[in-house]
């Protein structure tokens, strides 16, 4: 997915000190120059599990975001794959819409992703449960249904 | 257990109270069918007419505490009185009894849908409409209605004979006799809904009130929201629906439940600690000894409704084992705290019925995405735990699809 940049990306060094302002108990497992790898706890709700999510975030890049611990979620009997994910098997979630430019690097992650991913979660255990995806959003199709429409148009 | 997960599970027990509630369309079919009856009994030609009959609800569909049935099968029971004001100086409790059913047996609708004749009532099936109606025959004093007003409206609790009804019973030995409806049995059933109503709205933190005169009206006005004392009434009755599942002799009866669960409940406001309280103390409310129990009446203590509690039946060792269970169940519950919403749904499901579990967390995620919506959705700072207090609001955004 192409990425937006809106305005002058956010150094990761504040990156990581909004993080830590918020989420204390989060860990930096690698940081660069352009490119943080930062790990940390979320409950989503006051009676939810405890799970662990990895954020892997270039700068201009869409952040990818990983649920780490558990390393296999739990899923309704008979179904493989997780709802609203790049990629069930690495547990890579998908958090925003590319096209509707709901993110960008001049955007803090502690801001953003972090109760995106929350929310993702939440969304993912009501999922489990019910066995309907309650948080709306859009289906991953091969090509993306605006993109898909103005071809249509042609 | 933190406050943050007893207001969490609390809302989702609120929610499965409103799956157990009888929705607004059933509601309304309902209303409507014994306005008819109603109707019927009292316009021409009717031999009826001259004594005014008026049906109203009594029991759980006035006090707002009415259960659907465990089975989707199974009919939803709808209590009424009809009253009858005056009657003939020479009309027994068998002719009074009589002259109500006679009328029905004499439709070509009600008619048919009449069930077996029971002790103090007619019972109609609505066949499509999965309820029947138990039919209440009663003698009311002249100038009830006014009395009823009267007591509805004032704010003390004296309970007055000009609001009681006088009711038939087959198995009494002055049935065929007793042309005295003063000494025919005597019951309350709107002094003991005020009685209720006043209990469960006497916590007054409660946002919301309810009208007592429209809540009591010969058409209720449908509540969407309840009081937790309401709610609580509700989770205890399906929790032992679930538990003697099926068997409808065995079970505690509801007029017991709900009259503990009022004299026990402390004011609490989140269902929980509301639930594990009365669960705690109902059983303080029981008089007598083993064999020989009273649980009072609150607006007739002369009645007693664990008169059927006997030696020679399980009755009362049924209701004590229900209570323990119940309790031990509560605990569950608090023990299950912060353990994982999958393990709640799990007890849920085992304590209240599948159906109703899950729609209470379906309604759960919805209210957390129009919480999003409306920009009032949270991460807290920490473990990012989503609610509406302090911390970071989460932005709109789009969760994409499955890209493999």
């Amino acid at each position: 997915m192409a990425t937006v940049s809106k305005g002058t990306p956010v150094p990761i060094p504040a990156q990581v000190s909004i993080l830590a302002k918020y989420y204390p108990n989060g860990t930096v497992k690698s940081q660069t120059l352009r490119r943080l790898v930062w790990e940390t706890d979320i409950i989503p709700t006051p009676n939810s599990a405890t799970y662990r999510i990895r954020i892997d975030y270039t700068i201009n890049q869409r952040p990818k975001v990983y649920v780490v611990e558990p390393p296999v979620l739990a899923r309704p009997e008979g179904v493989e794959k997780l709802p609203h994910v790049f990629d069930t098997k690495k547990q890579q979630i998908c958090l925003h819409y590319g096209p509707f430019g709901e993110w960008d690097s001049a955007m803090f992650l502690a801001l953003k992703i972090i109760p995106w991913a929350s929310e993702w979660l939440l969304f993912y255990e009501l999922w489990v449960i019910t066995g309907e995806w309650l948080g709306e959003g859009v289906d991953h199709v091969p090509h993306p249904p605006i993109i898909k429409k103005a071809t249509k148009l042609k | 257990m933190t406050e943050e997960q007893k207001k969490q599970i609390s809302v989702l027990l609120n929610e499965i109270g409103k799956a157990l509630d009888v929705t607004k369309t059933e509601y309304d079919q309902i209303t409507t069918s014994y306005k008819a009856v109603g109707t019927y009994l009292a316009e021409d030609p009717s031999p009826l007419k001259a004594y005014s009959p008026q049906i109203r609800p009594q029991g759980s569909f006035l006090f707002g505490t009415a259960v659907r049935p465990v089975s989707e099968d199974a009919d939803l029971d709808i209590d009424l009185v009809c009253e009858l004001t005056r009657k003939p100086a020479n009309w027994t409790q068998w002719s009074t009894k009589n002259a109500v059913g006679n009328r029905l047996k004499s439709s070509a609708v009600y008619g048919p849908m009449l069930d077996k004749e029971g002790k103090r009532c007619w019972t109609l099936k609505y066949a499509d409409g999965k309820y029947h109606m138990d039919v209440l025959p009663c003698i009311v004093n002249e100038g009830y209605t006014t009395a009823l007003e009267r007591m509805i409206a004032s704010s003390d609790s004296v309970v007055s004979d000009t609001t009681a009804i006088r009711i038939t019973d087959k198995t009494r030995s002055d049935y065929m006799t007793e042309t005295d409806s003063g000494k025919w049995q005597k019951s309350n059933p709107f002094a003991l809904a005020k009685w209720f109503y006043n209990i469960a709205y006497r916590p007054t933190n409660l946002q919301r009130s309810i009208n007592l005169k429209e809540a009591v009206a010969p058409v209720p006005k449908y509540y969407e929201t309840k009081a937790p004392l309401q709610r609580v009434v509700q989770l205890m009755k399906r929790h032992r629906d679930i538990m003697f599942d099926g068997d409808e002799d065995d079970k505690p009866i509801s007029i017991i439940i709900t009259t503990l669960a009022s004299r026990a409940y402390n004011d609490a406001t989140d269902l929980l600690s509301a639930l594990h309280h009365v669960a705690r103390n109902m059983t303080f409310y029981i008089e007598g000894t083993p064999g020989h129990r009273v649980v009072k009446n609150p607006v007739n203590p002369s009645e007693n409704f664990a008169d059927r509690w006997k030696p020679e039946n399980n009755k009362e060792e049924n209701f004590y084992k229900w209570v323990n269970k119940l309790q031990a169940d509560v605990d569950r519950l608090i023990a299950a705290a912060g353990q994982g919403l999958d393990k709640l749904q799990t007890l849920f499901e085992e304590l209240f019925g599948e159906k109703v579990s899950k729609a209470s967390f379906k309604a759960y995620g919805n209210q957390i995405l129009e919480q999003r919506k409306a920009g009032k959705l949270t991460a807290a700072a920490g473990a990012a735990t989503l609610g509406t207090g302090t911390g970071t609001k989460v932005a709109a955004h789009t969760f994409y699809g499955n890209g493999e």
